[in-house]
């Protein structure tokens, strides 16, 4: 297959199709809900065409068959041939993924997926060519009446072997402009799905996301034509700058021969004491600072413009990395209309915000979890439209996605008007199933009881459906927004509806950043993740049981030393002048710093690999002046403060004397849990047994910890952010120097195949959260690593 | 028209010479410009035939040598920010360079010989082999050097059986005799330190 700058034939057909199919959901879409508007199909016969013309260019020749007959079918709709019925939109969107699955395969695999799925493309072509069928349409906008008898074409082969006609609208041009995108959707968008008779199962389950999930990254990766234009205009007239430093280099260095002559004679003058020749000799060294004057002006014209240049053509590099947020969710008005239907609802689904810039990573990323929670919207959210009418509200439920920045964060929320969730039902359920006594559960607040939902396995639906009901999705949302150090929350109201609410990084390439200054070298908070910089006096910290601290809105905070944290010594008392206040719903901390640098937008540069995870430390940027600056990770310095205040090995700066570590007198265990009631809960009960324990926030934390200290058994549970426990525990057992250190798996998940997973993993031992009621957790513990 | 033909021809030459002096960190000497000239009027079989060029630098008071082909580039050292819980003696921390943070390295440290307290001006000479990058610090470049492969001698068995010894060979050169480093095993070195 030939190249085309870079890009194959294959991988341009497969951008076109992305582009053009999207066009075609769309606009199927508006002409179901609007099947008097010839207007709306002009661009569809368009769409299709170009599809077509494309496929025909890399020979895929079933792709070809699909797109002539769906333009076919348009054609004789538009020239009113025949009347749009629901059937025949249904044939033009199965059409429309059927393209989409082709340009999905590899190149290598068409052949055979073609003659696998002949049968399916033959079918849809022939119902494509065929009249429409006159069926019942119970809400349709249009009367169902009997489709006028239009010319039938003869049924298509399903790979036809000699190139198709022509049609009207070949004005088209086939080549695409590669660097084209769709032009975002307008928001809000909106459909309208109405009670159906049942259909069948339309297959586009989870399966979709996880391919989107595994799909290989492409070497193509579209550019906005605009964005560019840009970058290739700052480009050129970066070199163009560039070439005028020489002529500048040389304008300097004639002004200083000139300086130097014009020195030279004056002083020759003043020797021989010559006023006349003394004057011209002046003159001369005034023409040449004047000369020297202007090139400064020159130069400093020339700084101004590169920087000009260089600042516009990095903002535009950033800016090619961004996409409208419409164009992540454009597949969820189908999704919605298509499952609505199947469950015999109604639903009106509006995209507020599809214009909001998104980093085209954290939009591929945000597909998968968004898929899940819509369709469990309206599969367990939205009730029947008789439950509706009952409970007094309108029978046409209502899905709302939402997105904005804040706060250099991307909020993403998807609201339904459905019933809800019982707090009390999830409650019920973790006792019945032995996840916690009936006392702690009732201890549980209302965010902690639906995080459980988030579990595998912890589905409340009452039945197990096509669409949703299998529990697995909201375990992949959780998965996949932690894995962008994003966060997820549920905010439900029994018979009012729930939302679900995303906070993700708005790019994961550029970040607001907090600059200060830690044992003499820049680090960088980002500013979404710290609550302030405080500039502090020097009686502002005080020591308190050989502890530091300072006031906070008249809270008293406790500190900790970055340089200590850091491990790059500790920071004189009276050097430090700032203090970073870290905080979330657990609690505030500080830390101390030599002082403020400022804020600044820096491009995140990942961390060699082969330096590993840094403790407290996520990345690199590199600042104004070219020197490089790391980038703190404040979830994981909370956390590792949070660790020291718990096992007593908080040190403070200055303060080292006065808190000493405790001496190891027992045996060390280390227990990593995200939930800080089980967390404290298996810390009560391993230290009042007498071993000495250490906890970790999550599994990046405990696999830190553990390359720092020794220990002599690791508890941890399975879900947790950052690095869950399957993954610690390979990362330990592939590991020599603790290969021997017992581990012990507790977790809610209680299904053979997690306690597999496990086991599998390298743990010695598999429990449930239930193992805290009864002895078995104590005695799995001293049985793996003795008495303390 | 003669002049502009003679400027296009100066200004490659007066490049390349810039180029060279900035690698140096010093003006090129007449030895330095008679051994060029010598090496490029060599005939070609002759110069090809058992003959290794290098990269000579100076550091920890010792002249040090790598295969010119894994010398990936030469730049002045900029600032190295430390990496908390990572740098040691040997990885002094990250290095940027044209927008690529390179992992810094004491070459001193990894092998075992004395280093400077503070560099006046020091020169980081990246490495590579594979797709494998290392830089490290040395006080200046001695400069390239072709030898005749033949001419090697197999180090001493006090370094080659240290575990930082990292000596592939012993080159004589004009400046003086220069250690050939074993790229792999210097690698090797850096790898530890950095895990």
């Amino acid at each position: 297959m030939s190249d085309l700058g870079g890009f194959s034939m294959y991988e341009l057909f497969r951008a076109e199709v992305d582009t053009h199919c999207a066009a075609l959901s769309d606009g199927l879409l508006k002409l179901e809900s609007a099947p008097d508007d010839i207007g709306i199909i002009v661009p569809l016969m368009r769409a299709a065409h170009s599809i077509k013309g494309a496929a025909r260019i890399v020979g895929i020749d079933a792709a070809v068959a699909v797109a002539h007959h769906m333009e076919d079918a348009l054609v004789r709709i538009q020239k009113g041939q025949e009347r749009t019925t629901r059937g025949r939109i249904d044939q033009l969107l199965e059409g429309t993924d059927l393209l989409q699955r082709i340009s999905q395969q590899k190149e290598s695999d068409l052949p055979e997926w073609s003659t696998q799925n002949a049968s399916e493309i033959n079918t849809l072509t022939i119902a494509l060519s065929a009249a429409p069928t006159a069926t019942p349409e119970p809400a349709a906008p249009v009367a169902a009446a009997p489709v006028a008898a239009a010319p039938v074409e003869p049924p298509a082969p399903p790979v036809p072997a000699t190139p198709v006609a022509a049609t009207p609208v070949a004005a088209t041009p086939v080549a695409p402009d590669t660097r084209a995108v769709v032009a975002p959707p307008a928001a809000p968008r909106r459909v309208d799905a109405v009670v159906q008779r049942p259909i069948p199962t339309i297959d586009m389950p989870a399966a979709s996301a996880a391919t989107a999930v595994a799909a290989p990254e492409s070497r193509a990766v579209r550019v906005n034509a605009d964005n560019l234009d840009r970058m290739m205009q700052l480009a050129g007239e970066s070199m163009v700058e560039g070439r005028r430093s020489p002529a500048l280099r040389r304008a300097l260095g004639a002004v200083r021969g000139e300086l130097t002559r014009a020195r030279e004679s004056l002083e020759a003058a003043m020797r021989r004491g010559d006023p006349g020749r003394i004057a011209i000799a002046r003159d001369a060294v005034g023409r040449a600072e004047a000369s020297l004057a202007d090139r400064i002006f020159d130069l400093e014209n020339f700084f101004r413009r590169t920087e000009e240049v260089s600042t516009a053509l990095y903002h535009e590099v950033i800016g090619s990395r961004m996409r409208p947020f419409g164009e992540g969710v454009s597949g969820f008005p189908r999704m919605v209309r298509d499952v609505a239907r199947q469950l015999g609802k109604s639903v009106r689904f509006d995209i507020v915000g599809a214009d909001v810039p998104v980093d085209r990573d954290i939009l591929a990323r945000l597909e998968a979890p968004l898929n899940h929670i819509i369709r469990n919207a309206v599969d367990h959210g939205i009730e029947m439209p008789e439950e509706r009418r009952a409970a007094g509200k309108p029978e046409q439920a209502r899905i709302v996605v939402e997105a904005r920045h804040h706060a250099g964060q991307l909020l993403v929320r998807v609201t339904d008007d459905g019933k809800g969730i019982e707090a009390d039902s999830i409650r019920r359920k973790v006792v019945e199933r032995g996840m916690q006594t009936a006392e702690l559960a009732a201890r549980l607040s209302e965010r902690e009881l639906f995080d459980f939902l988030f579990l595998p396995g912890f589905s409340t639906a009452k039945q197990v459906t096509e669409i949703s009901g299998r529990g697995v999705g909201l375990d992949v949302v959780h998965q996949m927004v932690t894995s962008t150090s994003g966060t997820v929350r549920i905010e439900s109201r029994v018979g009012t509806g729930t939302t679900f609410a995303l906070q993700l990084p708005v790019t994961l390439s550029v970040l607001r950043a907090a600059l200060v200054e830690v044992a003499g070298e820049p680090y960088a908070f980002p500013l979404a993740r710290i609550e302030r910089v405080l500039r502090v006096g020097g009686g502002a910290i005080t020591v308190i049981q050989g502890r530091l601290q300072c006031d906070v809105d008249g809270e008293a905070t406790g500190l900790l030393d970055g340089a200590t944290l850091f491990g790059l010594g500790e920071t004189p008392r009276d050097e430090a002048t700032s203090v970073v206040i870290l905080g979330d719903d657990q609690g505030r901390v500080g830390l101390v710093v030599t002082k403020f640098l400022g804020e600044q937008d820096l491009v995140v540069r990942t961390l060699d690999a082969r330096l590993g995870k840094i403790p407290h430390i996520s990345a690199a940027a590199i600042l104004d002046d070219g020197a490089p600056a790391l980038i703190v990770d404040v979830e994981d310095t909370l956390a590792a403060l949070r660790k020291q205040l718990v096992e007593g090995t908080f040190i403070g700066m200055g303060a080292s004397e006065a808190t000493a570590g405790p001496r190891r007198i027992a045996k060390r265990i280390l227990v990593a849990e995200d939930s800080i009631t089980v967390r404290e809960v298996e810390r009560q009960l391993l230290t009042r047994l007498g071993y000495d324990v250490a906890v970790a926030v999550d599994g990046m934390d405990a696999w830190n910890q553990i390359r720092a200290g020794r220990f002599d058994m690791l508890v941890t549970d399975i879900d947790m952010p950052r690095m869950n426990g399957i993954e610690l525990v390979r990362l330990v057992r592939s590991d020599p120097r603790f290969a021997h250190v017992p581990i012990a798996v507790v977790s809610y998940k209680d299904r053979d195949e997690d306690r597999r997973a496990g086991m599998d993993a390298g743990a010695n031992a598999y429990l449930t959260k239930g193992s805290f009621q009864d002895q078995s957790f104590i005695a799995t513990v001293t049985g793996l690593v003795g008495t303390p | 028209m003669s002049e502009d033909r003679t400027l296009s021809l100066i200004k490659p030459a007066n490049a390349a010479v810039a180029g060279l002096e900035q690698l140096l960190t010093r003006p090129l000497t007449e030895s330095d410009l008679d051994r060029a000239t010598a090496a490029l009027a060599a005939p070609l079989d002759e110069r090809s035939r058992s003959r290794i060029s290098l990269l000579a630098m100076r550091a920890g008071g010792e002249i040090l040598a790598i295969l010119a082909s894994e010398a990936a580039k030469v730049v002045p050292a900029g600032t190295i920010h430390r990496v908390p819980h990572r740098s040691n003696q040997i990885f002094r921390g990250l290095s940027n360079h044209d927008g690529e943070l390179l992992l810094c390295m004491s070459i001193e440290a990894a092998l075992g010989i004395p280093a400077p307290a503070q560099r006046e001006r020091s020169i980081l000479v990246v490495a590579e082999q594979g797709r494998e990058r290392w830089a490290f610090e040395v006080d200046s470049i001695v400069g390239v050097t072709d030898v005749d492969e033949r001419s090697l001698r197999a180090p001493p068995m006090t370094i080659s059986a240290a575990k930082t010894g990292c000596a592939r060979a012993l080159a004589r050169i004009d400046e003086g005799e220069a250690v050939v480093l074993d790229v792999h095993s210097l690698f090797s070195i850096f790898r530890g330190a950095t895990s």
